[in-house]
């Protein structure tokens, strides 16, 4: 349609450019920094297979932060929605079916729990989400120690099909299309981004804000419930922390939700997630790679990429900030 | 003056809360829960989170948050032990203020400057501090001179300088510009910025406070358990958090914030951890119940004060 | 009911706490004209289209569309009954794009098993501009990204997807360049055309008398009186917005400006990006500085600037007694100065708290001694002064703001400063929302400030005001200082509205 001079001119198109030039160099870059082993094909297959789990919570939080809810509680609802799935997978002899469905409607019901607190009860989402992540939390131990014995972790060992690399792929892709579909080309995406911009106006527009709010918090949960699914069929378990643990599995997605919210001018919201999602896995890979301790020096170095992101992402903000 | 006694009224939930509790559990555990023994370690086990959450006070008066207090205790602890083991006992004090400060600046310049939300800020803390000090520590754990330990062994000595704490932040707290400034941002943070007064630097030093008063918890809990291991202070900022929301400190701050609602709060969430551990609750459940108490903690201190504020105005 | 009426209001009454802002207004709209509503700020024009849009409900009164009852309980139900609007509380929203924007909350007719089918949003999109000829934006851009004109031209466009047959605008031109407002012109010709109505609120007389078929005057939320475009011109349209009867009183009675020669404060090449543009003058002692000019001519961004508050702020304001230079808002207040926010709730007054911690807040510092003392007894007398000076009328102090009357509220913001010896005062609209009672008492205030020699800058959106207590005004036009005139000689509205223009 356009010609290419045209599109040239664009400010947006031109802005995609740069950032797909900075993002080459960049991975091009930490190739070099890595000697070489960053981008080597038994490497990147390890990438796209780690950046899974990351980009599903990222984008079902997407969903769930863009209606104006800050939910914390999504590390803890992965590892019970997970187990519940295992549980009903292998021990209840249910098979891909149990283990799928488990998940997803374990993770959906329990969001809904979350969304219940923060929307019917009016309790500060952040609250809301620590408190339910602290009873997730409890939940999955106490019933996991009901099940087993002397031990809280529940393996996967057979229906593992979803965790191989080929799928891992696929559902990369497919995730984003779909996250894309549903946030741009839905009523519900946009009545999401709606309520979240400004519920007056929406409100004024015939959009019930509950509903929309809870119709996200349906399809962020369905995300990171899938997420869950790959990420224990890879991993073959999903081990039950205690006291917030559960905080560190958000950690990475919330970066990447930040970085991509604050480039949405530039580049759709559920590409930038999928782009961030390989970029903070690769930057971790690669100082994995350099022998950078992962306890340690990993972890100081993500809690300041997510200082660093709120940064970027408070540039324009105007009034106050608490 | 019958609006006066309704607010007392109001203030007063928490403590019927505590005397409410306080009968259940010595009921449940046949009067347990109110032996000398048992007293004394609810007493000794509120006085960290006092001292931290005297701290948090001024953040959550602004209506801002921080939940770094559980590493900012792992944090000063370390600095102590090292602090005594090279220059002696008296220097566990100034490294471990010295190190709460710091990280407290810190967050109130990133807030500040960058407009980055104290929650986020606060959280990315837990992770990377936390780690700072695995790195520090590497796989050993420290052992905290034994002096030290013994000063705080005393109650003399435990008490006075809670004491001390307390007087002193009540002071500020009440009588001072910088508390009212830190209530008033909680209540309306434009209207306080467009009466000249510099919002950034109170929130600075509101900031820069709940450090300090987290790292002298962090130097009273060391000294309880004896050294730091890389554990040490987990999850400690949601019971500080509980302390405060329990009793009945709202969660947008402002001119509700009070010293005692921050004592009842938390020798109430001492005494129910107290009750449940005689119940022998394992902790995972007790972690649950934590989360339950918080959400419902939260919840009745909304309704209690519409409903106060809704009599008042109806009237 | 004649059919010739579309829309007819009877009786409607509006209060918002003791402001009385719509007076048991009976009105009737024809169909196919363009009908204006004029009058002073705080007339009630604005309230009265809001009302009309669904966006507020009157207190009572009825209102009949085509002959039936018309009961408009949200802007929804207004776009239902063929009534639609663009006013100021229902914006853009920022991060959907145009075609969202425009179609929001109409989604599913675009829709397929859930899927919207974007290029029939595109489509219709497109056709929603076309059909009236508006300049289309970027439709596949979001909104955050556009122009206040754009934004403008979208709400327009998305007003009109409702198919209305009575479209309410609220001062929409005002944020409208010259080609603009020649598109909009045409519009409204075309829109009249086909048989349909707009009910109109702007702030330029002359336009409104271009392109109204009638005019209805609001004086004090009550209608005056309605007439035919054709028997209006502006003096006459003046004269009864102003009401000879209402001026006069309660203002000042000389007719000569009379201040020191002393300079107290003085603004030299002011300037912030955007708001500002290099404004210089100089305040002198007992002298009431009146600052006017078009809703975004920038006069509200000078106070917030002058006090301190504005980013990017260049320019130097020095305070000449001391000769200092002002830099933050608390040189302002260590020199003796304060300034009054135009919009009390949200940035003067912490609502929830009593009237003691509102009243103490910005003299906490002054009354501090070592290590930060504050003997509560002493701020207690100060409050108590407060009140009982400027007759704060509540059940004590420890009465919470949020129920005191707009009049009674703004005294408590003002005593506050006032209580301290000031030096020069910033005051932004001061008499916004309350009644006449409190806006006389305030205008006592001022010239009992004057006559202590204390340098006043009034802000105001009413000329009347300005007029009736300045001793100079300065008129800001397109954010810059375009003119100062003088009380004896230039005083005059026509003389103001014509720099103002």
């Amino acid at each position: 349609m356009a010609n290419i001079k045209a599109l040239r001119q664009n400010p947006r198109v031109r802005a995609q450019f740069i950032i797909a030039a900075v993002l080459l160099s960049l991975f091009v870059a930490m190739h070099f920094v890595s000697g070489f082993k960053l981008l080597s094909p038994g490497n990147v297959k390890l990438l796209i297979t780690q950046s899974v789990f990351p980009a599903f919570v990222s984008w079902g939080m997407m969903f769930i932060f863009t209606s104006g809810i800050v939910d914390l509680s999504v590390g803890a609802n992965c590892i019970l929605s997970a187990n519940v799935g295992v549980l009903l997978a292998q021990y209840l002899g249910l098979g891909y079916p149990g283990l799928i469905l488990g998940t997803v409607l374990a993770a959906v019901a329990l969001e809904q729990l979350t969304i219940f607190c923060a929307v019917t009860l009016k309790i500060p989402s952040w609250i809301a989400g620590l408190g339910m992540a602290l009873v997730m939390e409890s939940a999955t131990t106490v019933g996991l120690s009901a099940y087993l014995s002397g031990t809280n972790i529940l393996w996967l060992d057979e229906y593992r099909a979803l965790g191989t690399f080929p799928a891992m792929l696929a559902a990369l892709i497919l995730g984003a299309a779909v996250s894309m579909l549903i946030s741009d080309r839905t009523a519900i995406g946009c009545n999401i981004r709606a309520v979240g911009g400004s519920p007056h106006v929406s409100g004024a527009m015939g959009i019930d804000a509950k509903r929309t709010v809870i119709l996200g918090a349906v399809i962020g949960a369905a995300f990171f419930g899938i997420g869950s699914v790959f990420q224990v069929s890879y991993a073959s378990k999903f081990i039950p922390v205690a006291g917030l643990g559960s905080l560190s599995t958000i950690f990475n997605p919330l970066a990447v939700v930040l970085l991509s919210g604050s480039f949405a001018r530039y580049i759709n919201t559920s590409v930038g997630v999928l782009v961030g999602s390989v970029l903070v896995t690769s930057i971790f890979n690669m100082l994995t790679l350099l022998g950078v301790p992962s306890g340690t020096w990993q972890q100081i170095l993500l809690g300041a990429i997510v200082v660093t992101c709120g940064m970027i992402s408070g540039v324009h903000t105007k009034g106050v900030v608490k | 003056m019958t609006r006066g006694v309704k607010a007392y009224m109001g203030d007063l939930v928490p403590l019927f809360t505590l005397l409410a509790l306080t009968l259940f559990f010595s009921a449940a555990t046949k009067g347990a829960l109110l032996s000398a023994m048992n007293l004394n370690n609810i007493l000794n086990q509120s006085i960290p989170p006092i001292i931290a959450g005297l701290g948090m006070m001024f953040v959550v008066a602004m209506g801002a948050t921080d939940i770094s207090t559980g590493v900012v205790v792992a944090l000063a602890s370390y600095f102590a032990c090292m602090a005594v083991t090279a220059a002696g006992f008296w220097a566990a004090f100034p490294a471990a203020i010295l190190a709460g400060l710091c990280t407290g600046l810190l967050i109130g310049v990133i807030n500040t400057r960058f407009k980055v939300p104290s929650f986020m800020i606060t959280l990315s803390f837990v992770i990377s501090v936390r780690a700072l000090v695995t790195l520090m520590l590497g796989i050993q754990t420290l052992q905290i001179a034994k002096p030290l330990r013994d000063l705080f062994n005393g109650w003399a000595v435990r008490l006075s300088v809670l004491a001390g704490l307390v007087l002193i932040v009540v002071y500020v707290f009440n009588y001072t510009p910088l508390g009212m400034y830190a209530k008033a941002i909680g209540e309306n943070e434009n209207a306080v910025k467009y009466t000249g007064i510099n919002v950034s630097k109170v929130k600075i030093a509101a900031f820069a406070i709940s450090g300090v008063m987290a790292a002298i918890a962090g130097v009273f809990t060391a000294a309880r358990v004896g050294g730091v291991s890389t554990t040490l202070g987990t999850s400690f900022e949601m019971k500080v958090m509980m302390g405060l929301f329990i009793g009945g400190i709202p969660v947008s701050g402002g001119m509700g914030t009070k010293v005692s609602k921050l004592i009842a709060g938390c020798l109430m969430i001492t005494l129910l951890e107290s009750g449940l551990v005689l119940l022998n609750v394992s902790g995972a459940i007790t972690q649950g119940v934590r989360g339950l108490v918080l959400l419902a903690a939260v919840y009745f201190a909304r309704v209690v004060s519409l409903s106060i504020h809704n009599r008042a105005e109806a009237r | 009911m004649t059919s010739d009426i579309v829309l007819s209001v009877t009786g409607i009454d509006k209060h918002f706490g003791a402001t009385h802002a719509n007076r048991c207004i009976t009105l009737t709209i024809k169909r196919g004209t363009v009908h204006g509503l004029a009058g002073e700020n705080g007339s009630g024009k604005s309230t009265l289209a809001s009302i009309i849009s669904g966006i507020q409900a009157p207190d009572c009164g009825v209102m009949f569309k085509d002959g039936r009852h018309y009961t408009p309980e949200t802007p929804l139900g207004a776009n239902r009954q063929g009534v639609a609007m663009v006013v100021q509380e229902l914006g853009v929203i920022g991060g959907l794009t145009a075609a969202q924007n425009l179609f929001l909350g109409k989604m599913k007719q675009f829709s397929r098993f859930g899927v919207v089918n974007v290029r029939r949003l595109l489509e219709a999109a497109h056709t929603a501009f076309a059909k009236w000829e508006l300049p289309e934006v970027p439709l596949e851009l979001p909104a955050s990204a556009f122009s206040i004109e754009q934004r403008k031209m979208l709400e327009l466009a998305r007003a009109l997807t409702n198919d209305p047959d009575v479209l309410v605008l609220d001062e929409i031109s005002q944020v409208l360049s010259h080609d603009n407002r020649r598109v909009l012109y045409r519009f409204i010709d075309n829109f009249k055309a086909g048989g349909k109505t707009i009910l109109m609120v702007t702030h330029d007389l002359e336009e409104m008398l271009a392109i109204c078929d009638e005019i209805s005057i609001l004086r004090d939320g009550a209608l005056v009186s309605t007439h035919d475009a054709a028997d209006l011109d502006a003096d006459k349209v003046k004269r009864l917005m102003i009401g000879r009867e209402v001026s006069g009183h309660y203002y000042r009675m000389d007719a000569k400006a009379d201040y020191s020669p002393d300079i107290v404060l003085k603004a030299e090449d002011f300037h912030v990006p955007g708001q500002i543009e290099r404004v210089s003058f100089e305040l002198h002692r007992g002298e009431i500085l009146g600052v006017c000019g078009l809703s975004d001519a920038g006069i509200h961004e000078l106070g917030t600037a002058l006090f301190g508050l504005a980013e990017h702020r260049t320019g130097r304001l020095t305070y000449i007694p001391a000769n200092t230079e002002l830099k933050s808002a608390k040189d302002v207040v260590k020199t003796h100065g304060a300034y009054l926010s135009k919009d009390r709730d949200a940035y003067g007054l912490m609502l929830d708290a009593d009237i003691h911690s509102n009243i103490s807040l910005p003299n906490a510092d002054r009354l501090s001694g070592a290590l930060g003392f504050q003997n509560p007894r002493s701020l207690r007398a100060l409050s108590e002064q407060a009140m009982k000076d400027y007759e704060i009328k509540s059940s004590g102090l420890e009465q919470h703001t949020r129920r005191l009357s707009g009049g009674n509220k703004q005294k408590v913001n003002l005593s506050r400063w006032l209580v301290k010896d000031l030096e020069y005062i910033i005051l932004d609209c001061p008499t916004r929302g309350v009644d006449v009672g409190v806006k006389a008492y305030i205008y006592g205030i001022l010239m009992e400030l004057k006559r202590k020699g204390v340098g006043i800058i009034l802000i105001s959106d009413e000329l009347p005001e300005a007029m009736g207590m300045s001793d100079r005004i300065m008129v800001l036009k397109d954010h810059r200082n375009a003119a100062v005139l003088n009380r004896e000689a230039d005083f005059s509205e026509e003389r103001i509205v014509e720099v103002m223009l």
